[in-house]
């Protein structure tokens, strides 16, 4: 076929440099937002103590104490579990071609706590203590966090295997998914029936997701699985576009639809069990972001992904410093504030008929 | 470019759909496949360019068997415009863009936009390029999916009934444009219509389907009343005009 007149669209272009403006001011409202985070607490850090911090020039002890042990590990587990948590709603609407994607949907999130419980009642990490802000302490974070994984591995596996066994479609997969959920959930509420009272303690706790409790190693470990599950979902922004012109369509474009979301349900499966079993359950951010930035920016994989990224970061992290602030000297967990939070959005999305 | 299609078989779980179907496309050929509702047109342009595996046969585009080929292959081969498209919040620019994802390693390039931009003044769609495609009405975004077919510049097309919500003015500019490019280009084209006098007025050849089978295969002067009677099941009338009949059902 012959490019008749081949002249650059420049309305398209227009287009294309509004969304990369939008996605651009994203970023640095969330780069904004860390640094307002880093300063506020029940000790203040003044802005350019903390600019002069991050490039080495550090001399007072007690801010550098507060700022490197405490705010900065917490802000940016924040930060990047709100990525993972987005980006992998994204993944999941697209590729189950349901809007309720999510983690909850696949039941990941009720394995975790169900693994969590688990290894509270069985091998007796959780203890009750009366110290600070946690009145109930994991004894043993990284058993917790490893049993919660193992159940998240699990439900992904089992996911995984009926839709290669079956060859089913994704509404299945979102079914199976929710039968599974209940069933941990079952199994959750079996465990708490018999536990103690500071073994049910501890399990709750648990499932109060709280970004402070990653230390800098475990910031390390979510950092790196969250950027390299990112790096993937942007590497499949044409394919998902192409899933949602209908599967038909994308095989005829060269799609390996089948392979493409199993592959991207897997990958997002293994971000959220990573960041769920470090910081507890955290809802609504894998959801309703998403949403938020189709609602904004529209549907296109190419800046979707990135805007889910920014905005999931935005909102846990300004979730975060808000439980924090809120109840000073207490820290409030942030799992209830994103669901304040989720909630009255999602009720607008159902108001406003959003359709996908 | 030349399509062979051979003994093709195919069935769903419990169904027969298509049951040794056997016919060619010649370049710069247009065939019409037309059967009543349910016959397996809409199977057999799926199993052309492999969106279903077929059980038994085969099909050959060029001299190649199309299950030698990758899916990215074929795609660049074959361009398919679905009967049903679901839309998303994608403007119709990015939606036709897609087409161009066979030919892409790493990202679109100025030229990927440049075809794009091509057809979209071809189609005269200009003005609904950069509106989202869910916002569309059907016979719009029945025109966005055949221009998505077409920046893949495929040599064979398969349409699923691409006039089924165009009006006629749409219909008539679709069909004249796939008949140019047809003729111009090393291209073929397979589409499944409902409207016989269209067919008869466009394609070189109709392929009548009825239960999965071929029924007949003819030129347009070949067509008589028995064979749309065994088709469809209905008596009608044929009146020539020029040198192809215009089929015309009896009232009552």
């Amino acid at each position: 076929m012959h490019i008749d007149k081949a002249q650059f669209p420049a309305e398209y272009s227009r287009y294309i440099k509004k969304k990369i403006v939008f996605l651009t001011a994203g970023s640095v409202l969330l780069l904004v937002t860390i640094l307002i985070s880093v300063c506020l607490g029940s000790v203040g850090v003044p802005v350019f103590y903390v600019i002069k911090a991050l490039f080495g020039a550090n001399d007072v002890d007690k801010w550098n104490t507060i700022l490197f042990n405490i705010r900065l590990p917490r802000v940016l587990t924040a930060v990047f579990a709100g990525i993972g948590l987005s980006v992998s709603g994204v993944a999941m609407q697209s590729l189950l071609r349901n809007p309720l994607g999510s983690p909850f949907t696949l039941g990941i999130s009720q394995a975790a706590a169900f693994g969590a419980a688990l290894s509270v009642m069985l091998l007796g990490t959780g203890v009750m203590r009366s110290t600070g802000s946690a009145a109930v302490n994991i004894t043993n974070p990284y058993l917790t966090t490893v049993s919660a994984f193992i159940f998240c591995l699990l439900t992904t596996g089992v996911l995984m295997a009926i839709s290669r066994l079956k060859r089913s479609s994704p509404m299945a997969m979102v079914l199976t998914g929710v039968a599974l959920g209940s069933l941990f959930q079952a199994g959750t509420m079996f465990l708490q029936f018999f536990a103690d009272d500071v073994q049910l303690a501890a399990m709750v706790f648990w499932t109060f997701g709280d970004v402070g409790r990653t230390n800098w190693n475990e910031f390390f470990i979510i950092m790196a699985t969250v950027t390299v599950s990112v790096i993937f979902f942007v590497s499949q922004r044409w394919k998902y576009n192409a899933l949602d012109a209908g599967s038909d369509t994308a095989k005829s474009l060269g799609v390996p639809v089948e392979r493409v979301g199993i592959i991207g349900l897997t990958v997002s499966s293994l971000v959220t069990a990573v960041i769920i079993s470090f910081v507890g359950i955290i809802g609504f951010i894998g959801l309703v972001c998403p949403h938020m930035v189709r609602r904004l920016i529209g549907d296109d994989h190419r800046f979707l992904i990135p805007g889910s990224c920014i905005t999931g970061g935005i909102i846990l992290l300004a979730a975060d410093t808000l439980a924090r602030l809120i109840l000073i000297p207490h820290v409030f967990p942030v799992a209830i504030l994103t669901s304040f939070l989720g909630v009255p959005v999602f009720i607008f999305l159902i108001i406003r008929g959003y359709k996908r | 470019m030349r399509v062979e299609i051979r003994n093709l078989s195919f069935e769903y779980r419990l169904k027969q759909a298509l049951r040794d179907i056997s016919f060619s496309v010649a370049e710069h050929e247009i065939v019409a496949v037309l059967g009543p509702n349910g016959a397996g047109k809409s199977t057999l342009l799926k199993c052309m360019n492999r969106v279903l595996d077929l059980n038994k046969g085969s099909i050959l585009v060029g001299n190649e068997d199309i299950k030698s080929l990758s899916r990215v292959g074929i795609a660049r081969r074959m361009g398919y415009v679905a009967q049903r498209n679901e839309t998303a919040r994608l403007t119709a620019f990015d939606a036709i863009l897609l087409g161009r994802h066979p030919h892409v390693k790493y990202g679109i390039s100025k030229k990927d936009i440049l075809v794009c931009n091509a057809i979209i003044d071809r189609l005269h769609m200009k003005e609904l390029s950069l509106r989202y495609i869910d916002q569309l009405s059907g016979g719009e975004l029945q025109k966005v999916c055949i221009a998505r077919a077409l920046v893949q510049e495929p040599s064979v097309l398969l349409l699923d009934e691409p006039t089924g919500s165009l009006d006629l003015k749409n219909q008539v500019e679709i069909l004249r444009l796939i008949r140019t490019i047809v003729d111009g280009h090393d291209v073929s084209a397979v589409m499944s219509l409902h409207d016989i006098n269209t067919a008869i007025h466009y394609a070189d050849r109709i392929v009548f389907i009825r239960e999965g089978q071929i029924h007949a295969v003819c030129r347009k002067n070949e067509i008589t009343v028995e064979t749309i009677r065994d088709v469809y099941g209905i008596e009608v009338t044929l009146h020539y005009t020029e040198d192809y009949p215009v089929v015309i059902p009896a009232r009552y």
